[in-house]
């Protein structure tokens, strides 16, 4: 490809998913590292590590059984339940503490987990569903003859495992990093901190930037801990069983526990899911003060009406972020993959994920505040600057997993042909990865209309609907609160639902 | 007669492994080589030494006149060498009908609209595809697909053709059919082939000469005729003419 295309793309990532990182390693000076080794700091480390240890444990208990029986099994309503179960990845976390904490008044560490734990478990149904897609007819035909379903399930079982840690490994960089939820739950109920609130206060009640960066310090290499190793399975095909002649396996018959698998799935989806959507359509329509479809449509076409500058804005941004990523994640992703030595980029990739939010907002305010950069930082560019920086590297581990699965043979072919790079980047790799770019595009866009913790430290992104939404959460009626968090939810889900109404092809949103 | 293609001390290397080479081979225009050895030895490698697609460590590429490597250095790229390649197994583009890749190469090639549409109506007919110009390569047989990459492969009128494995998929009717369909196109439109297979029962019957490669070399070189004849004899050892160290230079 083109060397001037791919340093530029190079750049642009550095700017903006790396400086912010590497600014703040500027600020820590030797007395910061003191910090690192206090009581207080290892006691928090060890609550947030324990959060989200619990958190991915349920992840793994709710998401394994669930993508596995949707993907391979013949339980009823499958096709349905399927793009069900990714919803709650796509809701904000903090709505499903607002909902489950309503209804079953769940108060504390535990309820944090369990509220992590359900918004992240379609992360270990997805990676399982895929990994079971991918074993072959024959092997479990052969597993179903010698011995019937409990053999075919044990043969399978390792070959799913590789999937399910993945998984498991997003779940766990998800949940230790989350602010908005241990946040939301410690002002109902008891309240205790997590490592995110440390780093927080470190920085804006002891101005001391350094501080906090020591303090994230051990949450970071934690977090690249557990996504390293998933990586590195997926580099080693581990995730895939799929050799030349393929053949797809037929659904597994699951007999006499073909209704109480349904039931298992179909509980799923009603608690986290259809459950906290209904909570919300009940709260807006007036709650247990009485539910009336008028008060519903109200309090909708007053939320809509008010807070319809915030809403676009939010859409706007997402949808801008995402479109400008989509191509840039293409360009780095065919360098990690193409260029010799390119794969070792990867784990510098996954550094803003595995960074606290909260401290890559601290980064992205000592980048870009100053008198030079006044204007930007003042405005809405600095709005899609954060949610490049922040979610960048969702399409380029989508892609770059796509490109891998590519025949660099095509690109080849078209080499010989006389195609130059852009239009082989453009007519030969990009067609093929039409679900994986839509799919990089969505998750930009949806994670960047929920993004929150960076969001509530940087002045311009205060004018986001999930702000607007944080803010009433605490000081607005609950009707209003309810009506614009069915709003939001609408936005987000709205992409990945005209997709598969309209579209032939399966999104492809995993690396 | 000119050398279409000719190479001289070229060498391969992945990291400091040595995988090709050194290899020293003159191919006369309009000669059909075949390029026969066991898995691995590196035939592939060859071929995509000569289409630019593989960086030689070492030696010369010369095609048709054109110096295209010269001591580890790409003079000439891909596009440029006159050379066609049809892939392993096709690699077809998944995506595009069967007129549009066509269109696409000549596109690249800058061919003006008319020109390629009529073209990749011309090139569909010639390998017996007409009428398949909408279909995509899923939709295509195993025969069908090869076909249409070998008239890809032809788009860019190159001078010397490739072909890797180009028979490897089909059975045995396919075979014989492509196989007649590929010496029709060489002898009408001049082709100088290096064809590589690890399977050389019917190719080396319309084969002018017979390679064979071992460990990244090219340890025998006969006429197509002997190499029958070798190949029925028992116990003759090396069964392709002579040692690599008496290679003709």
């Amino acid at each position: 490809m083109n060397r001037a295309l791919r340093i530029t793309a190079g750049l642009a990532f550095a700017l903006l998913c790396l400086a912010p990182i590497l600014i703040m390693l500027t600020r820590v000076g030797v007395s910061d590292l003191e910090n690192l080794g206090s009581e207080r700091t290892l006691g928090l480390l060890g609550r947030t590590l324990r959060l989200g240890l619990h958190s991915t444990l349920i992840a793994v208990l709710i998401g394994a059984p669930f993508g596995f029986l949707l993907a391979r099994t013949d339980v009823p309503g499958a096709s349905l339940m399927r793009p069900l179960g990714i919803v709650p990845l796509v809701l904000p976390p903090l709505f499903l503490a607002i909902t489950w904490t309503a209804v079953f008044e769940l108060r504390g560490p535990w309820a944090t987990a369990l509220v992590l734990g359900v918004n992240t478990f379609p992360l270990v149904a997805l990676f399982t569903a895929k990994a079971a897609a991918r074993i072959d007819a024959r092997r479990e035909e052969a597993a179903l003859l010698v011995g019937g379903l409990g053999t075919a399930l044990r043969m399978e079982l390792p070959l799913l495992l590789p999937g399910i840690l993945t998984g498991a490994a997003l779940a766990f960089a998800f949940a230790v990093n989350d602010w908005s939820v241990p946040d939301y739950i410690s002002s109902v109920g008891p309240k205790f901190n997590v490592y995110a609130d440390e780093i927080f206060a470190n920085w804006q009640l002891e101005a001391n930037t350094g501080k906090a960066v020591v303090t994230a310090l051990p949450l970071v290499l934690v977090t690249l801990a557990a996504l390293l190793p998933a990586l590195s399975l997926r580099r080693r095909g581990a995730l895939a069983t799929l050799d030349g002649d393929f053949r797809r396996p037929a659904p597994l018959r699951l007999g006499v526990w073909r209704w109480p698998a349904f039931a298992f799935c179909a509980a799923v989806v009603l608690f986290a899911v259809c459950g906290p959507i209904a909570r919300l359509a009940f709260e807006a329509g007036g709650g247990t003060r009485g539910f009336t479809t008028t008060a519903f449509r109200e309090a909708m076409a007053t939320t809509l009406e008010f807070e319809r500058e915030f809403l676009a804005n939010s859409l706007i941004w997402s949808a801008v972020a995402a479109t400008i990523a989509v191509p840039l994640a293409l360009v780095i992703a065919h360098a990690i993959e193409r260029l010799r030595g390119g794969r070792w980029l990867e784990p510098i990739v996954l550094l803003p994920i595995a960074v606290p939010a909260i401290l890559f907002g601290i980064g992205t305010i000592n980048l870009w505040n100053h008198d030079a950069t006044a204007e930007i930082y003042d405005g809405n560019a600095m709005i899609l600057l954060l949610y490049l920086g922040r979610f960048l590297a969702f399409p380029i581990l989508v892609l770059s997993g796509a490109v891998a699965a590519l025949d660099p043979r095509l690109e080849e072919a078209a080499e010989l042909a006389g195609a130059g790079p852009l239009r082989r980047l453009r007519a030969i790799v990009a067609p093929p990865l039409r679900p994986s770019l839509v799919g990089g595009w969505v998750l930009v866009f949806v994670f960047a209309m929920r993004e929150l913790d960076a969001a509530v430290l940087v002045p311009a992104a205060n004018h986001t609907v999930i702000f607007k939404a944080y803010n009433r959460i605490h000081f607005a009626r609950d009707d209003s609160v309810a009506a614009l968090c069915l709003l939001i939810l609408f936005f987000l889900v709205l992409p990945g639902l005209l997709w598969s109404l309209f579209a032939r092809e399966k999104l492809e949103v995993l690396p | 007669m000119t050398n279409a293609l000719s190479i001289r001390g070229l060498e391969v290397r992945v990291g400091k492994q040595p995988i090709l080479g050194p290899i020293e081979l003159e191919i006369p225009a309009g000669q059909h080589v075949l390029l026969v050895g066991p898995s691995g030895c590196g035939k592939t490698t060859l071929l995509r030494a000569i289409a630019g697609l593989a960086a030689p460590h070492a030696g010369t590429i010369t095609i048709d006149g054109k110096l295209a490597d010269e001591g580890g250095t790409r003079v000439l790229k891909p596009a440029e060498r006159g050379v066609g390649m049809l892939f392993q197994n096709g690699a077809l583009w998944p995506h595009m009908r069967a007129a549009k890749q066509l269109r696409f190469v000549l596109r690249s090639r800058g061919v003006g609209f008319r020109a390629r549409r009529r073209r990749a109506k011309e090139l569909l007919n010639l390998v017996e595809l007409s009428g398949y110009g909408r279909r995509t390569p899923g939709t295509l047989s195993g025969g069908e697909a090869q076909r249409l990459a070998l008239a890809r492969a032809l788009a860019s009128d190159p001078r010397v053709l490739l072909l890797d494995e180009p028979l490897g998929p089909l059975d045995a009717e396919l075979r014989a059919s492509l196989l007649a369909s590929l010496v029709k196109l060489r002898d009408e439109l001049g082709l100088t082939i290096v064809h590589v297979t690890h399977d050389p029962a019917g190719s080396a019957d319309v084969a002018h000469r017979v390679l064979r490669m071992e460990d990244g070399r090219i340890v025998g070189d006969v006429s197509a005729g002997r190499f029958g004849a070798d190949d029925d004899a028992e116990g003759e050892e090396p069964k392709l003419g002579f040692d690599a160290e008496e290679q003709p230079a």
